[in-house]
């Protein structure tokens, strides 16, 4: 099976074509208000997008294909799974700095952290309560 | 200076490891049928909340292979069984509200 490869660039264009067909033009203006820079990142998720059929010309426009539609719904689940990681990863990378004293380590700060912590533990413990584990015969 | 920019590149790999699986809709029951070829009933976990099944299994005999899979039902669920035989999982899971009734 020949997997898609689906980055921020091809997750912002089809959810914004979602909304409406939009011109090269219009897309990369809408992107570059988020921040894009790049255009060659932008041209080379947009071809991506063409060819494994997300999405589709329509006269000088582009529209999201039927394809393009299930990957919206996919959305929450490329972001759990493969992007929050990364965000962990680089809270790791962050965390090698609380030795340096780049993150204050006052009583204040810790007893905030806790408490965010504790909170966060509280989230966690009721989300579990949801979940009954079913014994198999 | 130069901002360091970080790109993420993922994949959609969620059939790797979705098990394969029928659901079988009755008035008053739900039958789900998954495919666990290979794997050992203690290595399979499975649990229940009000419309959903959460299911994951490792094979570790062979080839290994992880199995997670989570279903959504239409409606809501209580009284769960489950009964595992030669590499497939039988789920049946009560439609709330429904009891069955005996008859005479």
């Amino acid at each position: 099976m020949v997997k898609d490869r689906i980055g921020p660039v091809q997750i912002a264009i089809v959810s914004l074509l979602s909304k409406k067909p939009m011109s090269t033009s219009e897309l990369f203006e809408s992107l570059r208000r988020f921040g894009l820079r790049s255009r060659s990142s932008f041209y080379s998720a947009l071809s991506d997008l063409e060819r494994d059929g997300y999405i589709e010309r329509f006269d000088d426009s582009y529209k999201i294909t039927e394809k393009g539609a299930q990957l919206i719904d996919e959305i929450p689940h490329l972001i759990k799974n493969s992007m929050m990681p990364m965000f962990y990863f680089i809270s790791n990378i962050l965390s090698l700095y609380k030795d340096l004293e780049v993150i204050p380590e006052d009583p204040n700060t810790l007893l905030s952290y806790k408490k965010y912590l504790e909170e966060e533990l509280k989230k966690v413990e009721e989300k579990l309560k949801k979940w009954k584990k079913i014994e198999i015969e | 200076m130069r901002i360091p920019t970080i790109s993420f590149i993922t994949r959609i790999d969620k059939e790797d490891t979705e098990p394969r699986y029928v659901i079988n809709e009755k008035a008053d029951f739900y039958e789900i049928i998954v495919e666990l070829p290979g794997v050992k009933k203690e290595d399979i976990e499975l649990y229940s909340s009000e419309n959903s099944i959460y299911l994951s299994a490792k094979r570790i005999v062979g080839f290994q292979k992880e199995y997670k899979l989570r279903i959504n039902l239409e409606s809501k669920i209580e009284d769960v069984k489950a009964k595992y035989e030669n590499g497939l999982l039988e789920i049946i899971a009560r439609k709330k509200g429904f009891t069955k009734i005996k008859i005479d």
